[in-house]
């Protein structure tokens, strides 16, 4: 079974007048009614402070400063998910392929109960030096409306609004759940973002991600206690 | 408990996939205002975590193959719907064959799945007392007469190497040297992983013709890279360990010959973690005492040596049908197949015309694969035809096809590119010298073959 992230329009703030981009093929059967435009207004993205797993004193950060590049990459990831972790190299060369451009690659944990020590010991055991952010209340989990991880999300800002133009996943390593090559043919996150720096369209903006579905905090019941902590696994 | 409130923890049960009512408003005035209580939802104490402790957690445990640890209630309400969907999907338990009477049989009953959605639906409540951490069970009792490791480490990298065979599988081959003066008898053999979460499989040969050392020496490496089989005998047919399953352990009264100055060659199928891992395996060998009586276990190949399938199409490919000249007992099945393999089929027709099916795998995956025993084991008189059949399948639409567009897929690994390796024990002596002849004997026909076999499947049972 395919654990997809659709895009639940609803989710998105729509804003009039978005930039013309290639309308994504497969929008249609999977956008709940209205015709989406992936657009996120500033106000509403540039506000979500998010813990940054590196400050010891439990600092926050945002991952799209105001006057911070105008091409960010958010990675929903996860410490355990096999499949975000089999990504870890590609997600490595994506890195290199955003910095290379002058973007931001923010690496954003949106598992239930992940703690800053088990990122840490994570990010230390995988090599990953960018940026690394828990999305504790699924702030910014929610606003994406990621489902699954991994996904990416290529983004570019104009104005006073930023336009998701690619979201999926990084590669095609897995087809599904269980159905995964030896190596990944294509890497669209990596071809995003190169399509957006030459100005070209990109091939499909919207492709359904494969990996650990997010519980989703906020949608359990009230009366019963939310999420509890897990231990560093790493 | 009373008659109402039985059938409302029936219709509950029904329920736990609706979100609505919220379950603590279930309890409530029905017909003339009669009042019952609600049904409390299962607990994690209670109910969960037996479940958790005896599905999930030999492998979902620190240390074990499983990639996070099912131990305590919130890594499992964490992730709570991603666990339903992949016991819905049948990935997990990781468990191919269709149907019973299987040795290991891992699987999450409906009634097991249904608790695990309803305590999830309540929100997974604890229960009484502190909330259980679960411990994984301790392994099996193993008496290691022989232990065989590799004296360094192979590095597993931390993705494939994309320069070796597109449309391979992620083997290392490794050649322990048993040194052995005498002929052994063992009865399980055990496998103990150095990076359990990047290993998947062992499959194991004992091979007194040294073709396996001849591999390892030509190979600077600790072991060797071929996805192949060294010699006439496939890899696997002496036994196929899936790692975290358990053990290969023959029933007793029944052993795994391995001739004097023998080698284990093993194949080892790995899957890349993102991080290099190490490599560095270790094998225990469980001997039949000098004592007991024990009949050989020998193997018997199903196999098809070569396929030609082009893009984009299907196709059902069968081996030759083997007609048993003695009578036997089947213990066990080690099927392999390539990865455009989507079903795989073990068939037999008794000489009465009757026919089963040995085995069904409707969703082959070549990383859970292991030796599937029948217990008990299944006797096929004299005269029984034996066929295995496969559905190739290189469309698109494939998910686990390797090319993405798919590319013709035209190969030969000529012992047995799809395999099914019946492991069987004669009961006369005779049997036994003709069980010992037939499989090399249908492996060497299969190398003199160019063409794929033109046999036909067995339809009227392998049909859709
Ligand atoms: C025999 C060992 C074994 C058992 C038993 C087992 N698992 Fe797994 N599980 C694994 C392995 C190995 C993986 C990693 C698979 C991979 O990377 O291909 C895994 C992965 C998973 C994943 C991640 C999805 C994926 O396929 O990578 C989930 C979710 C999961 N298991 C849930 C469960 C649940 C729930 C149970 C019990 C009902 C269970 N497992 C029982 C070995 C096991």
């Amino acid at each position: 079974m395919i654990t997809h992230a659709a895009p639940i329009s609803l989710m998105l703030t729509l804003l009039a007048g978005a930039p013309a981009i290639d309308p994504p093929p497969d929008t249609k059967d999977r956008s709940d009614s209205v015709a989406t435009a992936p657009v996120l207004s500033r106000a509403v993205l540039e506000v979500i402070m998010l813990r940054d797993v590196r400050d010891a004193k439990g600092g926050t950060k945002t991952v799209f400063p105001a006057n911070g590049p105008g091409l960010v990459v958010v990675v929903l990831s996860s410490t355990t998910c096999p499949i975000a972790n089999a990504s870890v190299p590609e997600l490595r060369r994506l890195q290199a392929a955003v910095d290379d451009v002058g973007g931001r690659l923010v690496l954003v944990h949106a598992m239930p109960g992940v703690t800053a020590e088990a990122a840490i010991a994570h990010a230390n055991t995988r090599r990953l030096d960018m940026p690394i952010l828990l999305d504790e209340r699924h702030e910014l989990v929610g606003r994406l409306d990621g489902t699954v991880v991994p996904e990416a999300f290529v983004m570019t800002r104009n104005a006073d609004r930023w336009t998701i133009r690619y979201r999926g996943p990084l590669d095609n390593l897995y087809a599904e759940i269980g159905r995964r090559r030896r190596n990944a043919t294509s890497a669209y996150a990596r071809d995003a973002v190169a399509a957006i720096v030459a100005g070209t369209p990109i091939a499909q903006p919207i492709r359904p991600a494969v990996g650990c579905r997010i519980d989703r905090i906020g949608r359990v019941p009230k009366a019963v206690p939310g999420v509890v902590p897990e231990v560093a696994v790493e | 408990m009373n008659t109402i409130a039985l059938v409302l923890g029936v219709i509950f049960g029904l329920l736990v996939a609706t979100p609505d009512p919220p379950p603590g408003k279930r309890g409530g005035p029905i017909g003339d205002g009669l009042v019952v209580p609600a049904v409390p939802p299962p607990t994690w104490n209670g109910d969960v975590a037996d479940i958790i402790q005896r599905r999930c957690v030999t492998c979902h445990a620190m240390g074990r193959v499983g990639p996070f640890e099912l131990v305590d209630a919130a890594a499992v309400r964490n992730r709570g719907r991603f666990l339903l969907d992949v016991i819905d999907g049948g990935r997990m338990p990781p468990w191919l064959p269709t149907g019973t009477g299987w040795v290991n049989h891992r699987t999450v009953t409906t009634a097991e799945r249904a608790t695990l959605a309803a305590w999830l639906e309540s929100g997974g409540p604890v229960g009484d007392g502190p909330a259980r951490v679960l411990d994984p069970p301790g392994s099996s009792p193993f008496r290691a007469d022989l232990t065989v490791e590799m004296p360094e480490a192979h590095v597993i990298p931390e993705e494939s190497d994309p320069a070796w065979h597109a449309g391979e599988i992620d083997v290392h081959g490794v050649t322990f040297s048993l040194d052995n003066d005498s002929p052994l008898r063992v009865q399980a053999i055990r496998h103990r992983p150095a990076s359990p979460q990047a290993m998947r499989v062992a499959a194991f040969a004992f091979d007194d013709t040294g073709a396996g050392r001849y591999l390892d020496e030509r190979d600077s490496r600790v072991g060797f890279l071929m996805g192949g089989d060294p010699g006439i005998k496939p890899m696997g047919a002496d036994g196929v360990i899936l790692a975290g399953s358990g053990d290969f352990r023959l029933p007793e009264g029944f052993h795994v010959p391995v001739p004097a100055a023998s080698d284990l060659v093993t194949q080892f199928q790995y899957r890349p973690t993102g991080v290099p891992e190490r490599l560095q395996e270790r094998i225990e060998l469980e001997l039949v005492p000098a004592a007991e009586a024990s009949r050989p276990i020998r193997w018997l190949p199903l196999a098809v040596g070569r396929v030609d399938v082009a893009a984009g199409e299907g196709q059902r490919v069968s081996s030759e049908v083997i007609v048993l000249e003695h009578p036997l007992q089947l213990l066990g099945i080690s099927p392999r197949a390539i990865e455009i393999c989507r079903r795989l089929l073990v068939v037999v027709e008794f000489p009465d015309g009757h026919r089963r099916e040995l085995v069904d795998i409707p969703d082959w995956d070549h990383h859970q694969r292991e030796t599937l025993r029948f217990e008990p084991p299944v006797d096929l008189p004299a005269g029984s035809r034996l066929q295995a059949i496969f559905d190739l399948d290189n469309t698109a639409s494939n998910p686990r096809n390797p090319d993405d567009p798919p590319q013709r897929v035209n190969r030969g690994r000529r012992t047995g590119l799809l395999g099914n390796f019946l492991h069987v024990a004669a009961r006369t002596v005779d049997g036994d010298r003709y069980l010992r002849s037939i499989g090399p004997e249908t492996i060497r026909g299969l190398m003199r073959r160019a063409r794929p076999t033109s046999e036909k499947p067995m339809e009227s049972i392998a049909g859709d």
